[in-house]
């Protein structure tokens, strides 16, 4: 027998002309599920920037394939999603007065003046990652043989020469992996690869991009305003849609021009007035240690991941970035430390390979 | 295409995670369409989301030998739309109100007996799913708008299948009744 009555397809017929779901909110549907089931991390190693990698295509969201590896990158996104469906909801409160004022603390004693770099010299910046950097999901068919989840560490070095016009080098290598979830044979049984060490070496332009991103270029460095609610302003402004919150856009943005290690000092201590600025910051750890560095750490949580920001207040110095799972609905302990980034103080060193 | 392990899938233990994001993938629209059409798009945005999360957090409830995983995510949803009454009266206010107005200026242009009439059918299935009980509409909306089968809703709202029937043959008699009413008339 048949359930279906004449009336249903009357029914049928109504309010049909309603909007599809739309890749963002697909997406942002997507990574809160995600995030409960993986705590997927916004990864800060010397994976791609979350600004510039699209949103995952239609195409590729309706039709999930049978054998899925998911990249940093689209972690990155998938995180960003979930900042986004979260941003909606809350009201955040205004800044506490002690992250604002750890922030405003820490313009006031930047050095500022950078130390001074002649021709032929190079800017050294080096950056130490640890993280989620990695998400593989292996599904061999009618085999589940995943997930995997491996803890990636990662060693970033990049030369800048006094001369932007000459080409910059970049050196990045894994350091080593610890498998959270699966093992080195299981995962080479999936087929995944096993890390390499390999250290990548890239010669490049040293133009860069003209936004907030891990690879600012000089010009924009310059241009943009040293007041701080104006700062804060242009940093809100998203060039494309994005599903982000605004806050975690600024905290995102700025977390990426701190770390490419370029921005001058005056920036710098603009850049953490106009952080001062941002609701919902809080201290989340007065003394934080990021290998061996220490500083105040300012973070801001959203949907169950925190992001910090760790700075050291007495000097001004940027000490890193960090991901903090903090809620209690997956398999990760809440304060799990997902993924950071450490980065070393720039030097001034006479050529490319030297470190000090 | 349908298989075995794809509707009706073991979403506890390690496995769950992997299952319920390829459930994701593959029902994500189909819900929002439905959640869609019941409240309104940004609702239902929000409450496909919130779907998954309670999916995620109930999967260990999961029973594959009693349904689909499909009707059991429907039956989330619904679950969760019943919290935003409010916005499924509006809508349904809004869409008896577009009806009406269509058939009126329908009749000023003089345009097919038929189209007036369609509009107040519609007006009246409107006006009519307003009216019925919120048991009642789930039940008959999972089968119109969701294709689920009475077995299958009852499974999804831990109902008895022959309550399901009841509401479901109670909701028809009531809306019938309208169009009855709304279609001659008037």
């Amino acid at each position: 027998m048949t359930d279906r009555d004449p009336l249903d397809e009357l029914i049928s017929d109504l309010r049909t002309d309603v909007p599809e779901l739309s890749d963002e909110a697909f997406a942002a549907s997507r990574a809160r599920l995600q995030t409960l089931i993986e705590a997927v991390p916004v990864t800060t190693g010397p994976q791609p920037d979350a600004a510039v990698v699209p949103l995952p295509r239609k195409r590729l969201l309706r039709s999930p394939p049978r054998r899925l590896i998911t990249s940093a990158a689209a972690a990155v996104v998938l995180a960003a999603g979930v900042l986004f469906v979260q941003a909606v909801r809350s009201d955040s409160p205004a800044p506490a007065a002690s992250a604002a004022a750890t922030l405003n603390s820490a313009a006031d004693n930047i050095n500022p003046v950078d130390e001074p770099i002649e021709p032929g010299q190079y800017r050294y910046i080096a950056s130490h990652s640890r993280g989620l950097g990695h998400h593989l999901t292996a599904h061999a068919d009618g085999d589940d043989t995943g997930p995997f989840i491996a803890l990636d560490e990662w060693t970033h070095e990049e030369w800048v020469p006094a001369d932007l016009a000459q080409q910059c080098v970049a050196r990045s290598h894994a350091t080593g992996r610890e498998w959270v979830v699966g093992d080195e044979e299981r995962a080479k049984a999936a087929g995944i690869e096993p890390l390499s060490t390999e250290v990548h070496e890239e010669v490049k332009p040293c133009t860069g991009s003209g936004d907030w991103s891990r690879y600012p270029s000089a010009e924009f460095l310059e241009s943009v305003t040293r007041d701080p609610r104006q700062l804060y302003d242009l940093l809100r402004r998203k060039p494309m849609p994005v599903a982000m919150s605004d806050a975690s856009w600024v905290m995102n943005r700025v977390g990426a021009t701190l770390t490419s290690g370029r921005a001058p000092a005056d920036l710098r201590a603009a850049l953490y007035r106009a952080l001062a600025l941002l609701p919902g910051l809080e201290v989340t750890e007065r003394v934080a240690n990021l290998d061996g560095h220490q500083g105040t750490a300012l973070g801001l949580t959203e949907y169950g991941v925190r992001h910090d920001l760790i700075i050291d207040p007495a000097t001004g110095q940027y000490i890193g970035e960090r991901t903090v799972h903090v809620s209690d609905d997956s398999d990760l302990p809440p304060g799990t430390i997902v993924s950071y980034t450490s980065v070393s103080n720039p030097v001034v060193v006479d050529a490319v390979g030297a470190t000090r | 295409m349908t298989d075995v392990d794809s509707d009706r899938p073991d979403l506890s233990g390690r496995a769950g995670g992997p299952a319920l994001t390829k459930l994701h993938d593959a029902h994500a629209r189909d819900l929002h369409r439905y959640l869609a059409r019941r409240l309104n798009p940004a609702v239902a945005d929000d409450l496909l989301a919130e779907t998954f999360l309670v999916a995620w957090a109930r999967r260990a409830r999961y029973d594959p030998a009693r349904g689909t995983a499909r009707a059991w995510l429907f039956g989330i949803a619904t679950n969760l739309s019943r919290q935003h009454a409010r916005t499924e009266a509006n809508t349904l206010r809004a869409m008896a109100r577009d009806a009406g107005r269509a058939a009126v200026v329908e009749s000023e242009d003089a345009a097919s007996a038929a189209r007036v009439d369609a509009g107040r059918a519609v007006r009246a299935l409107a006006d009519g799913l307003a009216a019925l009980r919120p048991e009642e509409r789930d039940v008959l909306l999972l089968v119109a708008w969701a294709d689920l089968r009475p077995v299958e809703i009852a499974a999804a709202l831990d109902l008895n299948v022959q309550t399901v029937r009841t509401h479901l043959h109670r909701a028809r008699t009531k809306l019938r009744g309208r169009l009855d009413q709304g279609g001659e008339g008037a």
